[in-house]
């Protein structure tokens, strides 16, 4: 990774001037977290899809936090601005770690390293030999005992080809398999044999009950929920057990007053024996009156 | 305590003529969710003063969790937030109370931050962090309005600004309940989500 990292700033450096080596290099011994910005070609082809991403090198023991941080802690954010006519598709977040802090206060997120990436797909009609640039606001907060908010704008050059020229691709592909993938995914390659979630009112609240049951394919050592609300809606802590191949989440939410969106996404992580890691959302309505919304689409 | 005690007696009054206001606004059935009581606490201050919450019954206080290494804790000091509020509301009858629950810090450590902030409320110290457990403050700041009746009329974050780079559209969620229960009506969103860095409660052997 290292020959990798500095390539990375290399071009960075190089392609914008945003920050120079010497400052760079600087900086990487004091901070706990660094960014670094990539794109999986170096020229790329009118109207064809390319990644971009940016990759956070965490120090060890610290840790910054997932698009929906837990109890405390502040989602990282990646903001890429490109040129007239580029279209960004959504940020994706590799599978986050769950942090049980004492006092049982959640935290979601990330050690060592995590690069969270976006396809963008040009505009049709792109002058062959034209150079244009990206940038990358990334924002985060670094936490260890204490906790350090930390920010970086990063420039990338890349130029309009006849044929893309890829760059990085191996970095890329590496992140690829760390993605959630759909339930459909997971049971078409056998990890899954069913997923029922269902949604109802609480009797004595205006609060909401989900609960999820799952049938493994292949039996995970450790099965992980991880919900994801906006500010409108409020989640509990989610039960998880897991015994002979199955397993069953249960969950109360309810929305907060702030905000309009009833929309709440989940997401079940699960850990083979063998380390591997796989996940699959979930998505539930979480409506403002008492009525029971069944599972969205 | 001697001035907070005054302040006390002053809006005993005041409170007195909420609780009309809200005799009145609600004079049906009892429609409204139950609402949870806040645990009473006893604890010391930055100067070494005893504060028990049920000494405030009566009054509305704001309970806000602290923390002086926490970077959110110091953007809202640096922009007055806090200070801010709690001296707008103290002309109407609030008692506001921070409470430092972070294992590795001490009187001296609250004694030193208040000086530096010239932070005119207590400032108590809760260093085994049996009140925060006890609340369920998750993150400092953490923030709870506690009505006159003893029940807590609001939890959750300062303001619906985690990153403190809304330029328009901020909405301070303990000034809205705050105003909605000392109009005496009903408040709007009794809830939310607080930001900011955990409580650093004392770690637990494993």
């Amino acid at each position: 990774m290292r020959g990798r990292w500095r390539a990375g700033l290399w071009l960075l450096v190089a392609a914008a001037g945003f920050v120079p080596a010497p400052a760079a290099r600087a900086a990487a011994g004091a901070e706990p977290v660094q960014a670094a910005f990539f794109a999986d070609a170096s020229a790329v082809a009118a109207g064809q899809p390319f990644k971009v991403g940016v990759l956070f090198r965490i120090a060890p023991e610290w840790h910054i936090y997932w698009k929906y941080p837990g109890d405390a802690g502040l989602a990282t954010e990646v903001k890429f601005e490109l040129p007239k006519g580029f279209v960004a598709g959504e940020l994706q977040w590799p599978l986050p770690q769950s942090f049980i802090q004492p006092g049982d206060v959640a935290g979601y997120g990330y050690t060592g390293e995590v690069m969270l990436t976006a396809e963008v797909t040009p505009p049709k009609d792109l002058p062959v030999g034209e150079a244009f640039a990206i940038r990358a606001k990334a924002s985060w907060l670094g936490c260890r005992d204490i906790c350090r908010p930390g920010r970086a704008e990063l420039n990338a050059t890349l130029t309009v080809a006849a044929r893309r020229a890829p760059a990085d691709e191996a970095l890329f592909r590496q992140w690829v398999p760390r993605l959630p993938r759909t339930e459909e995914a997971w049971t078409a390659a056998g990890y899954l044999h069913s997923v029922t979630a269902s949604a109802g009112p609480l009797p004595s609240s205006a609060g909401m009950k989900i609960a999820i049951e799952i049938a493994w394919g292949t039996k995970p050592a450790k099965v992980e929920f991880f919900p994801a609300p906006t500010e409108a809606v409020l989640t509990d802590k989610p039960s998880v057990s897991t015994s002979e191949g199955r397993t069953a989440i249960v969950m109360t939410a309810r929305r907060s007053g702030a905000g309009a969106a009833d929309r709440l996404e989940c997401l079940v992580v699960f850990t083979l024996p063998d380390g591997e890691r796989g996940g699959f959302p979930v998505e539930f309505r979480i409506p403002a009156g008492k009525a029971a919304a069944p599972p969205g689409p | 305590m001697k001035t907070l005690h005054v302040v006390g007696a002053a809006v005993v009054v005041a409170a007195l003529g909420i609780y009309g206001l809200r005799a009145q606004a609600q004079n049906g059935p009892a429609s409204a969710p139950a609402r949870k009581v806040a645990p009473d606490f006893t604890l010391t201050d930055q100067k070494g003063n005893i504060v028990k919450l049920s000494d405030f019954k009566g009054n509305v206080v704001v309970l806000e969790w602290t923390n002086p290494d926490c970077p959110f804790v110091q953007r809202h000091y640096k922009a007055g937030t806090m200070a801010v509020l709690a001296k707008v509301y103290a002309a109407r009858g609030v008692v506001w109370l921070a409470i430092n629950s972070t294992y590795y810090m001490d009187r001296t450590k609250d004694a030193d931050w208040a000086e530096k902030q010239q932070i005119a409320y207590p400032v108590l110290g809760d260093h085994d962090g049996k009140v925060g457990k006890a609340y369920g403050a998750k993150s400092s700041p953490h923030m709870f309005v506690i009505d006159a009746q003893g029940n807590i009329a609001y939890q959750g974050a300062i303001d619906n600004d985690a990153s403190g780079e809304k330029k328009e559209g901020v909405v301070n969620y303990v000034a809205q309940a705050l105003n909605a229960v000392l109009a005496g009506k009903p408040v709007a969103i009794t809830e939310t989500k607080s930001y900011g860095c955990s409580v650093k409660y004392p770690p637990e052997p494993t």
